[in-house]
């Protein structure tokens, strides 16, 4: 195995790929450590998010379904917002590590070589696990509320890909910026606990006034909760305008591994 | 043949730095700042081959540029300018026990940090009995690493690293954690690893530490290769650069008061929970009044005046070093705890004809049990011992018959 290190040296992008892929036991050991640190830690385990997501959806349910009514069909309004209340958990949970991912592991980046990329890739897996708890309690509450699945169901694993790209997307590019302005990540937490309220989180897109659609239209989490609504209830497909968020997070993911490819090796200094 | 391989081939290797100033949380001042920020060389044209099968200390004063020059091999920083060539796998232990999570099992552990340095489950798996074994607490391999003693942390991140299988190690003052018996350990495992054909380079500020495994030396010093050639060389060479480093000449004096000592660096760790200050400390052959020279044919007095609380045990280390920087002799001085500040004063003997003509450094370390050091008084005092015995001249490390006489 030959190597040669030199100041300037340039990377294709498909090497880098690689690069990043045969790391990929890295991100597994990083995310594997995280999660089950995570859960060796508590005594409820994963159960605690659950816990967390029944009783936020309560609170949701007393304040929309229940005291303001909001519309949501045949459907109940739990099996309604859950899906929602997921995502956006996975999506804020992403955003919001990544955006630290760098800086609260200095110790890794000054004394390890590694791509860097890969420490905010593998904040995506602890994500995942909570992600899939929260399916399992949709699918039961979707049960116990009587209703029945149907084949639009598989729409949901496109969709979670979608989602995934956008929580990187965002985060990716967060955690480069927070080199150069340390208080970004506690920015991105305040801007988070208000972008939910203009994501249709906890009301259908449909109720928002089309001249202030655009705003809807622009917020890939907006889209990706339509469209998980439609895959799941079989309810109509949401107008092609959220498809706008969706070419946005795209953009921004590509440019955000090109960004981190060029800075790669400078990041250390830059800490 | 196999002897003149190259393992590592550096040409003209630059490092700049900016000397960062405070950073402001303005970006766009941040950019800016950058562009004339003040730079200096942290490496400064540095060429070096090193040979396949080698173990190379890399030695120098701090900020000399020697863990600079490990993390550019070790790709975790870029080089300014120049070019380095790499034959082999590289595996780089700037830290002992990265990727560590303290709530897992040791078990566990050593699957991720494994995986850290790039195995596979399966290679993790054939290794995993060597690991255990070589670890030497089988019976603890499950419990949580946050429970395990540091000696224990250390000796499983060890029987990690040298389990990698690379063929070029990079260790960051490796020696300077542990004790005695951990360092011994080590020192047969890094000579183990070069029987197996492995390229070693270890970065140290302790050059004695490692002397023995050495084949070469490399001095570097204010971002230069001063010297490159054999561990006795450089080590001298070293001892000088240190010797016109030295913020004080304390050699004049056999004794320091408060005001000098505020002088001598001390580095500090907790002072709320613990204190320690010495107001005196001098050498002399006398115990009265303080000899101008000290003679190794009499008895030898050395006091120590004091003031300590502490909420536990502490022990007070007194080292005595060499010129060559062989440690000649380790003396516990262990102390009470003490919940409010208390004076202390205490006298030392080292009997006549123990010692011989020689130039001893002393230095003075306050830790507690655990070993955590407190305070460090480094390179306190420095004397030559005269005398008219004819003892002959040996330096080694000895258990000294020090005596604590009041």
């Amino acid at each position: 195995m030959k190597k040669t290190i030199e100041a300037n040296s340039k990377m294709s992008i498909f090497s880098y790929l690689k690069l990043i892929w045969d790391y990929r036991f890295f991100s597994h050991s990083l995310a594997i450590g995280e999660i089950k640190n995570k859960y060796a830690k508590t005594y409820t385990g994963i159960f605690l998010s659950l816990i967390q997501s029944l009783i936020g959806l309560a609170v949701y349910w007393l304040i929309f379904g229940i005291a303001i009514k909001i519309d949501t069909g045949n459907i109940p309004y739990p099996v309604f917002a859950l899906p929602g209340i997921i995502i956006w958990q996975f999506f804020s949970y992403l955003v919001g590590t990544s955006s630290g991912a760098l800086i609260s592991s200095e110790h890794l980046i000054t004394k390890l070589y590694f791509p860097r990329i890969n420490l905010t890739l593998a904040k995506v897996f602890p994500g995942l696990v909570d992600l899939a708890a929260g399916f399992i309690l949709f699918v039961i509450l979707f049960f116990i509320f009587g209703l029945t699945p149907n084949f639009g169901w598989f729409y949901i694993f496109p969709i979670i890909l979608v989602l995934i790209i956008s929580g990187l997307a965002v985060g990716l590019w967060t955690s480069i910026l927070s080199l150069y302005i340390r208080d970004l990540s506690q920015i991105i937490i305040q801007i988070t606990n208000f972008v939910i309220f203009i994501t249709p989180v906890f009301y259908p897109g449909t109720i928002v006034p089309e001249n202030f659609r655009f705003i809807l239209y622009i917020n890939p989490v907006a889209g990706i909760i339509e469209y998980s609504r439609a895959a799941l209830f079989c309810t109509a497909i949401p107008d092609n305008g959220y498809l706008i968020g969706f070419a946005i997070v795209f953009i921004l993911f590509i440019s955000a591994i090109f960004i981190y490819k060029n800075l790669e090796k400078k990041i250390t200094d830059l800490l | 043949m196999i002897q003149h391989e190259k393992a590592i081939v550096i040409k003209d290797l630059n490092k700049k730095y900016y000397k960062k100033k405070q950073s402001s949380s303005n970006l766009f001042k941040n950019i800016k700042s950058n562009n004339n920020a003040e730079s200096f060389f942290a490496l400064k044209n540095i060429n070096l081959e090193i040979n396949k099968g080698e173990i190379i200390g890399i030695i120098g004063p701090n900020g000399a540029g020697k863990s600079t020059l490990l993390k550019i091999l070790a790709e975790v920083t870029p080089p300014t300018s120049g070019k380095i060539e790499i034959n082999g796998k590289i595996a780089s232990i700037l830290e002992i026990g990265i990727g560590f999570q303290p709530d897992l099992s040791g078990y566990e552990n050593i699957f991720l940090s494994g995986r850290l340095y790039g195995l596979s489950k399966k290679q993790i798996k054939s290794k995993l009995e060597q690991i255990i074994e070589m670890f030497g607490f089988a019976d603890f391999i499950n419990t949580p690493v946050k429970y395990y003693s540091s000696g224990m942390y250390m000796r499983l991140a060890f029987a990690i690293i040298t389990n990698i299988e690379a063929d070029i190690y990079l260790f960051d003052e490796v020696l300077s954690v542990g004790d005695l018996g951990f360092q011994s350990k080590v020192i047969k495992e890094l000579e183990k690893l070069k029987n197996n054909g492995a390229t070693i380079l270890i970065v140290t500020h302790m050059p004695m530490s490692i002397y023995q495994i050495c084949n070469k030396m490399v001095l570097i010093n204010l971002g230069q290769i001063d010297f490159e050639g054999t561990p006795n060389k450089a080590t001298l060479l070293f001892k000088e650069i240190l010797d016109k480093n030295r913020d004080v000449n304390i050699s004049i004096s056999n004794s320091i008061n408060e005001q000098s000592l505020k002088t001598i660096k001390k580095s500090e760790i907790s002072s709320e929970i613990a204190d320690f200050n010495l107001s005196n400390f001098s050498i002399s052959n006398s115990l009265d009044n303080i000899t101008k020279t000290i003679n190794y044919d009499k008895d030898i007095y050395i006091k120590l005046n004091f003031s300590y609380y502490f909420p536990e045990d502490v022990n007070i280390i007194l080292t005595l070093v060499d010129m060559h920087w062989n440690i000649i002799s380790t003396h516990y001085i262990k102390l009470p705890p003490s919940k409010k500040i208390i004076k202390k004063e205490i006298t030392l003997l080292i009997e006549k004809n123990t010692l011989n003509e020689i130039k001893l450094m002393f230095s003075l370390i306050v830790a507690n049990l655990n070993g955590e050091l407190i305070i460090s008084y480094k390179d306190l005092l420095e004397i030559k011992l005269v005398g008219d015995s004819n003892i002959s001249k040996v330096s080694g490390y000895v258990n000294l018959p020090i005596k604590i006489i009041n």
